[in-house]
């Protein structure tokens, strides 16, 4: 298997030698869902030294020979590095998201269009996104639109289903039932080298053009800086079939309109490393996007008009510092202002347009000790406090204000054979509103168990379990929205229970590897809140109404084989099977149907040759057939999709420059299939993509 | 022996590589168990034998998937995507509203914003009718109709008026925001102005009905009811009813009647009620809550104006969430149906006026609203069984139509430049063959129907044949029936003909032996001047039958008039006891008639084995005032042995 890039930090001084085996000590089960220094010394035997000169050193846990974070990581991790993320022909951290087993992404088509990511058959509000340590939150809807954020300088991209291996990270890690986290790259340098970077444009089908630069800076000895910017313009008006019959000889060519998008992202990010075990980052960060919603296509009534503007300004920070040998403290902290604005211009209503502008702010702060009491024994507290805003110029908003507490205690034992951890999360949350009445004050402490087993020393083969327990908070949306809010909404409560099995064998000195995983798990999701139409079909309430059982397995397969320097293979396969079951009421007629837009099978596969000439990788993504409501009767069928994507990639070097040449073709099959009814997804389309590395 | 062991070594690895590699293959083709559930629909047992149920459903917004389902009785099968079944197309998003009128089936959709004009026999569709306002979508609602005209409410604050034969559009009137319902009584509209899209910001809800004069179309005055005006109707003394929904949290729902002769609010009723539809004298009322899930559904006399039942159901039989309710003008069925819970599908039910449960048509589609019986549904399968049995039941042959001047005639069936005696004759018989539904219209008195079936009609004990009209209570145009038989066997109707002495035939205010003669004005749409053979002369009402000669004579028996004015100044269009046909509803046997009651030309009964050939005059020599005048309809005829 591919010897990944383990997000690893090192200080300078392992860089001198102070610690000499350290340096050789690569194998590090490095979990990348944070970047703070939890350090564990062991003494086992032997250990691979990775090529990457200059590392971080994460929260580490080495359990062992040949281990490698999905395998040994006590709850199903999965993922994906920048090399992979390249075979997969992925553009938007939505489209990489979709090779993970185990997920449901609810694509509306398009590269404007909404993406957001369901664990499990949980729903998108029980999915955390992090970037870079912290967690992105969206109070107002409760879900995070993944395909705002490029792949562009991604390192690693990784999916954890309960909580990971990781204990010293802010308790708001803890909170949801799975976490997506999106790393970037970290400055590396090369001896003696004071900047980098690399320009680069991407240009595909349906009028899109993506440039983008990366620079990086060595400032001095202690601070290091990049820069990143990226502009995405894409027209969107991509051919579809419009279908009007269940025949398939009974459809039109349309185009799909008002699909444009114009993005604009700029980063910038400081780190500072000072003494031992002592480091600063702070990230500034801006993004802002003017996008067509072209909306679902409506038989008959081909047009739409509607808008979405948005900007989102956020200022990050993380500093650690060892206090002693057993002690670390990190400090996290965030500001974040995010600005809507949705323009429906053909309204019907008096003022014959809706023009509706939403902004939200949140302030937070978090602090976690870790205490590394035994050799093998370790405990961690974190503290996370936050305070989310929202005004919107919508008549009568009640402009809610949600103040939140987080504790989370940790204990996590680890030694050869063994890794467990044990944790409870405290929750306190108290809402205010400006009128009206506010949401109720919630409560609550939920826990996680974590266990891995490696029995037998020779084999790299392990046992895990999880459980835990959580729970998502009603949106604003969900409570407060004019008619349609309900204030009185609970949280919807979920429980995972999963046990699973990894092998991963390499030979041949390293050149043929691969790894294997299955899960079984069963999921229950109570006060599911749903939208009924109560009132009238035009204004629907959230209530909480719903229980959900799940059930299902996820396989993942991958190997490499290196033949020698010039030619490589590598593979990858996931596959899952979902049974999410709604069992709400006996007598209701969607008892034990699956829930909407749930597959019964769905999964990914990836290939790819490196030769010298160049590198070929083909993907595809399949889906069994889903139903679009939780009725699941022939009539609301929507079929199952494979989707092939094939590139060829090649890098040269010229005047000293790195220069990679790309190019792409995506959905070869050229159909125009639907993850969500009505929104058809793109043809086949094709992708070329230059970048200069300086 | 070391290699060896490399090599078997190496071979158990690669081995070892591929096992997990199967296993995960193996994984993958972990079948699709995930099948589609089976939805049950009940085979109803109705005595019915013919004909069908309409229902369309609204399906989920944006997911297209808006059905228009039927229910065969004859095949005892529903086809759920009846409309896509024989249009080779979806119906779109969120079908509204159902109308009949005349041949033809009107379906509002209004996400897709089109209006489906089909034919209500075969499902075929003859016209879409776009109604977009450049690229604005107008999202029509609800539909009535008035005279030649179809009239639909938009949510853009239209009315369009559309022709009903050339199917367009012509003209656009605004009235208040967002209507949400418009109903057509006494030359005017009615349309409730819902404001519904203002729901969110400081303009709220509307509360108001519009008065459309249909003349002019043009806004003559505008009402204040409650609060959310929504389901509007007529009833046919001259009232119209409407719901005005509240605000859904403080302010509740009320029902109000409205005088359509002073366009005045004249009762005001605190009843939440959430949607009704009306027969004859009864109004059948639900109220739903959806916050406590409680529903109610009673019934309302219109004339009293009161309750007269508080549960209408009177079995037991449990609806969880009761979302249209329609009856069946042919048989004063009502239909009840219940969307559980908008997602799954909807379950249509079918009660008699005593509150207990006929039938039950399960899962009919997703948030069924209208449901429409349409009895002259043409028998798709062609098996030559039931054709034989349509066409030796059924009227077989319409041998002459000859109606006299009336508002309909030339209407039903509709007259072109190009048609002739011959022609009408065949489209009335098009109208009438093999089935019932149809509407051929005979216009004031004398105007005849004369028709056979495909044997002679044996005279056995007890009624013998039916013929069918669109009589209910209060809503009677009686039309005299004769009968003849083919003394002289040459198939054509040139025999003496024998009137069947009805209820009325002996009354004293009965003339006999009446004879009026109507000639052709100047212009099509001028009076007709008339003469009697009672000294009367004068004119009477468009539109004179143009395909026929300069004048028409028609003599036959002439009733007293039945319609009267009630003190309300609505004219009630009495029913006689029994013997005529359009004169009692036809599931009754008050409109079956007995060859025993032959008489002669002296009034002396005749006794006939058999006959061949019927004819209907319509008995009356009428004006109601607004109605027009009284004119006998023929929907059909049917053997009864």
């Amino acid at each position: 298997m591919k010897l990944r890039l383990k997000a690893v930090r090192a200080k300078s001084w392992i860089m001198n030698g102070c610690c000499p085996y350290l340096r050789l000590l690569i194998f590090l089960t490095v979990l990348p869902l944070s970047r703070t220094g939890e350090i564990y010394a062991q003494t086992t035997n032997s250990f691979y030294v990775d090529s990457i000169p200059n590392f971080r050193i994460g929260e580490v846990t080495v359990t062992g020979n040949h281990s490698d974070p999905e395998g040994s990581s006590s709850t199903p991790l999965q993922l994906l590095d920048k090399n992979s993320i390249q075979e997969i022909n992925s553009l938007q951290v939505s489209d990489a998201v979709k090779f993970f087993s185990g997920v449901t992404v609810k694509d509306y088509g398009g590269l404007g269009g909404m993406k957001t990511v369901s664990v499990r058959g949980m729903g998108a509000q029980h999915t955390a996104v992090s970037y870079d340590g912290i967690t992105i939150t969206d109070c107002q809807t409760g879900q995070i639109d993944i395909g705002r954020y490029s792949l562009d300088n991604v390192d690693i991209l990784s999916l954890n289903i309960g909580d990971g291996n990781t204990i010293f990270q802010p308790a708001r890690m803890f909170a949801l039932s799975g976490l997506l986290s999106i790393q970037t790259k970290y400055p590396v340098f090369k001896e003696g080298e004071c900047f980098h970077g690399k320009v680069g444009l991407k240009a595909g089908s349906f009028g899109m053009i993506e440039p983008n630069f990366l620079l990086e800076t060595r400032l001095n000895s202690l601070f290091d800086i990049n820069l990143s910017a990226e502009a995405l313009i894409y027209s969107g008006n991509y051919p579809y079939k419009l279908y009007y019959a269940s025949d398939a000889d009974s459809y039109t060519k349309e185009i799909r309109s008002n699909n444009n998008v114009k993005t604009y992202k700029i980063e910038s990010n400081l780190f500072g490393h000072f003494r031992k075990g002592q480091q600063l980052e702070v990230k500034t960060y801006y993004y802002q996007s003017d996008r067509g919603l072209p909306g679902a296509v409506i038989l008959y009534n081909p047009y739409s008009s509607e808008h979405l503007w948005d900007k989102n300004a956020f200022m990050q920070a993380h500093y650690e510092q060892n206090l002693s040998p057993k002690m670390v403290y990190q400090l996290n902290g965030k500001y974040n202002w995010s600005h809507e604005r949705y323009l429906n211009p053909d309204y019907l209503g008096s003022t014959g347009k809706e023009d509706y502008s939403y902004t939200q702010n949140e302030t937070y702060f978090s602090s976690s000790l870790l205490y590394n009491a035994f050799q093998k024994l370790s405990f961690a507290f974190s503290a996370d406090g936050f305070v989310n805003r929202m005004t919107a110029n919508l008549y009568d908003f009640v402009s809610p204000s949600r103040y939140s507490g987080l504790t989370n205690l940790s204990v996590k034992y680890v030694n050869s054979w063994m890794f467990a951890t044990a944790g409870f999360l405290a929750t306190g949350i108290h809402e205010k509103t400006e009128t009206a009445s506010a949401g109720a004050d919630y409560k609550h402490i939920s826990p996680a168990f974590n266990l891995s087993v490696k029995p037998f020393s020779i084999m790299d083969f392990h046992v895990r379990i999880f459980y835990k327990g959580s729970f998502r908070m009603p949106s604003f949306n969900d409570l407060y929205y004019s008619a349609i809010g309900n204030s009185s909404l609970k949280p919807e409560n979920s429980k995972q229970l999963n046990f699973g099995l990894t092998y991963s064998h390499s030979f041949d000195e390293g050149r043929s590897q691969f790894m294997f995983s299955s899960d079984v798990y069963h999921n229950q999701i109570t006060d599911r809140i749903t939208a009924v139409p109560t009132k009238n079909i035009f204004i629907w309430s959230m209530m909480n109404l719903g229980k959900v059982d799940i059930k299902g397995l996820d396989l993942a397969f991958e190997a490499t084989k290196i033949i020698n320097k010039d030619f490589k293979l590598s593979f990858g396969l996931n596959h899952s099977y979902q049974r999410a079951l709604d069992v709400t009421d006996p007598l209701s007629k969607v008892y034990n149907n699956q829930i909407a837009y749930m597959p019964r099978t769905s999964g990914s596969g990836r290939m790819a040759v490196e030769t010298p000439w160049v590198k070929l990788a083909y993907s595809l993504l399949y889906s069994g057939h889903r139903y679009v409501t939780g009725q699941n009767l022939s009539e609301n069928n929507l079929p199952g999709y494979w989707d092939h994507s094939v590139s060829a990639e090649h890098g040269f070097i010229i005047h000293g420059l790195n220069l990679n040449l790309r190019a792409e073709v995506l959905n070869l099959t050229d159909k125009n299939y639907e993850v969500v009814r009505n929104f058809p997804m793109p043809g086949r389309s094709y992708r070329f993509g230059m970048e200069v590395a300086f | 022996m070391e290699i060896y062991h490399t090599i078997r070594m190496r071979k158990l690895k690669t081995i070892l590589l591929f096992v997990p590699f199967l296993i995960s293959i193996m994984g993958l083709f972990s079948c699709d168990d995930m099948e589609s559930v089976q939805s049950v629909s009940t085979t109803v047992s109705s005595d019915e034998r013919t004909g069908g149920l309409y229902v369309l459903c609204e399906g989920n917004y944006s997911l297209n998937n808006s059905t228009l389902a039927l229910y065969d009785f004859q095949k005892s099968t529903l086809n759920k995507d009846f409309f896509q079944a024989k249009n080779n197309r979806k119906l779109g998003d969120t079908g509204n509203d159902m109308q009949r009128y005349g041949s033809k089936i009107y379906v509002v959709v209004n996400v897709s914003s089109q209006i489906e004009v089909i034919d209500a026999r075969t499902g075929l569709a003859i016209k879409q009718i776009s109604m977009f306002n450049g690229s604005i979508a107008r999202q029509p609602r609800y539909i009535t109709f008035w005279e030649d005209k179809a009239y639909v409410c938009s949510f853009d604050g239209t009315v369009a008026r559309i022709d009903t034969s050339t199917l367009e559009v012509e003209k656009y009137l605004t009235v208040g925001r967002n209507p949400d319902g418009i109903a057509a009584s006494n030359n005017k509209l009615y349309v409730s102005n819902s404001g519904g899209l203002d729901y969110a910001t400081s303009a709220g809800y509307d509360s108001t009905v519009s008065v459309v004069d249909i003349q002019s179309f043009t806004e003559v005055k505008r009402l204040v009811v409650g609060l959310n005006p929504y389901k509007i109707k007529a009833d046919s003394y001259g009232y119209i009813y409407v719901v005005s929904r509240g605000d859904y949290k403080t302010i509740s729902g009320t029902w109000r009647c409205i005088d359509t002769n002073t366009d005045r609010i004249v009762a005001t009723y605190q009843l939440d009620v959430t949607n009704f539809d009306i027969y004859g004298n009864y109004a059948y009322l639900y109220s739903y809550n959806s916050t406590t899930k409680d529903s109610w559904i009673k019934v309302f006399n219109l004339k009293s104006r009161s309750i007269v039942q508080e549960s209408f159901i009177t079995d037991g039989t449990k609806i969880t969430t009761p979302y249209g309710i329609n009856v069946n003008p042919d048989n004063g069925d009502i239909y009840i149906t219940d969307a559980g819970d908008y997602v799954s599908s909807g379950d249509v039910y079918c009660f008699g006026s005593n509150g207990v449960q006929k039938y039950k048509v399960a899962n009919a589609g997703v948030s069924p609203n209208t449901v429409l019986y349409v009895g002259d549904l043409a028998d798709s399968s062609g098996s030559s069984v039931d054709q034989a049995f349509l066409d030796s039941t059924y009227l077989y042959s319409v041998i002459a139509y000859t109606p006299a001047p009336g508002q309909f005639t030339g209407t039903y069936p509709a007259f072109t430049d190009t048609d002739n005696m011959e022609s009408m004759r065949t489209k009335a018989e098009v109208l009438l063959k093999g089935k019932t539904g149809g509407l051929v219209t005979l216009g004031r008195y004398g105007g005849c129907l004369t028709f056979a079936f495909k044997k002679a009609v044996v005279n056995a004990s007890g009624y013998d044949f039916k013929i069918y009209g669109n009589a209910f209570v209060n809503s009677a145009e009686p039309g005299i029936v004769e009968v003849s038989v083919d003394a002289n066997h040459n198939g054509l109707a040139d025999d003496a003909w024998y009137e069947l002495a009805g209820s009325a035939y002996s009354d004293a205010s009965t003339i006999h032996h009446y004879r009026i003669c109507y000639y052709r004005p100047s212009s099509p749409s001028d009076s007709v001047p008339y003469s009697d053979n009672q000294g009367k002369t004068g004119y009477v009402n468009a539109y004179y039958p143009a395909w026929q000669g300069d004048s028409i004579v028609c003599t036959g028996t002439l009733l007293a008039p039945t319609a009267v004015q009630n003190t309300t100044g609505y004219w009630e269009e009495t029913n006689l006891a029994w013997g005529y046909a359009d004169n009692q509803p036809n599931q009754s046997d008050l409109s079956d008639f007995d060859i025993d009651w032959a008489v002669n030309a002296e009034g002396q009964a005749v006794h006939l084995d058999s006959i061949d050939f019927i004819r209907v005059y319509t008995g009356v020599n009428q004006n109601a005032g607004w109605l027009g005048e009284l004119s006998t309809e023929v929907t059909g005829a049917k053997k009864l042995h």
